[in-house]
């Protein structure tokens, strides 16, 4: 392998609402600068080759592998990690309160990039809570729904089966 | 168990009380953890499925910068132990497996030489 060009870069961008300035290389990909260079841990490199997802961050709306996109191509754009979505205060966002309900995790490694994953499917395919649940609130309701008919075949660990 | 257990807890969803910290991104991994000093290791793997090692030169990786060790199989020989299985079945045969490959690789993947450098990058750069 040859030497990298070891110039570096000034990114900004902002993270859960806050605007953060770095400096890195060329080569350095956005799920290193949340991890090593911000101290945003929460998101995971689950593979080392783009497959996982457990490094998933919505960029600018849209849910991304982190792991697949330079750092200086993430200048500008506007970012939330896992550690960006509850609302504070010892509350969580629907979607991470229904993983807990559905104890759709285990060793939670992947859950942080699943939770992403699944915000923007609900975002693109919102489906209408059922009106005569009791207990489940409309978020918990959704994703059970989206247990039996969607994630089992995009997001396998959604129906606790496997880790 | 009986029937009233396997009724409340088998196939049911439990609340368990680590799930906050899993779900909001502040579960605690191996790969979290960030010391003062902390170096970083990267293993060079043999392409080949059965490979006789001739050389395994080093001068180059040592000579980069922010790299601070660099080791070959031979240079761990007889230093640390082998690979072996925690469960041995009485009578099995097991061959010797060095942790980093001395004289022959016998796999794609095996470990053929180890670089620790400051930075990931750097160690991943230069065993290459």
């Amino acid at each position: 392998m040859t030497d990298t060009d070891e110039k570096k870069h000034v990114v900004t961008i902002d993270v859960n609402g806050a605007r953060r300035i770095a400096t890195v290389e060329a080569r350095k990909l956005l799920v290193h600068l949340l991890r090593d260079d911000l101290g945003l841990t929460g998101t995971h490199v689950g593979c080392d080759t783009s497959q996982c997802g457990a490094c998933t961050v919505d960029i600018d709306g849209q849910a991304v592998k982190s792991c697949t996109v330079l750092a200086v191509m993430a200048d500008g754009s506007s970012i939330t990690t896992i550690e960006g979505l509850a609302p504070g205060g010892g509350a969580l966002h629907s979607v991470q309160a229904a993983f807990h309900e559905h104890h759709a995790l285990q060793c939670g490694f992947c859950t942080p990039g699943m939770i992403m994953a699944v915000r923007q499917l609900l975002k693109q395919n919102p489906i209408r809570p059922k009106a005569t649940s009791v207990t489940n609130s409309p978020a918990t309701s959704a994703l059970h729904r989206l247990h039996q008919h969607r994630a089992r075949s995009s997001i396998p660990c959604l129906g606790g089966a496997t880790p | 168990m009986t029937e009233a257990i396997a009724t409340r807890y088998v196939g049911q969803p439990l609340r368990r009380r680590e799930d906050f910290r899993f779900v909001t991104g502040k579960g605690r991994y191996t790969d979290d953890i960030k010391a003062t000093g902390m170096l970083h290791m990267a293993v060079l793997r043999s392409p080949h499925a059965h490979a006789v090692i001739r050389q395994v030169d080093l001068s180059a990786a040592m000579a980069a910068p922010g790299v601070r060790l660099a080791l070959s199989g031979a240079d761990l020989a007889g230093k640390i132990g082998s690979i072996v299985p925690n469960w041995i079945i009485p009578g099995t045969k097991v061959p010797d497996r060095p942790v980093v490959a001395i004289d022959r690789v016998r796999f794609v993947g095996e470990c053929v030489a180890l670089v620790v450098a400051e930075t990931q990058a750097m160690a991943t750069m230069r065993s290459g």
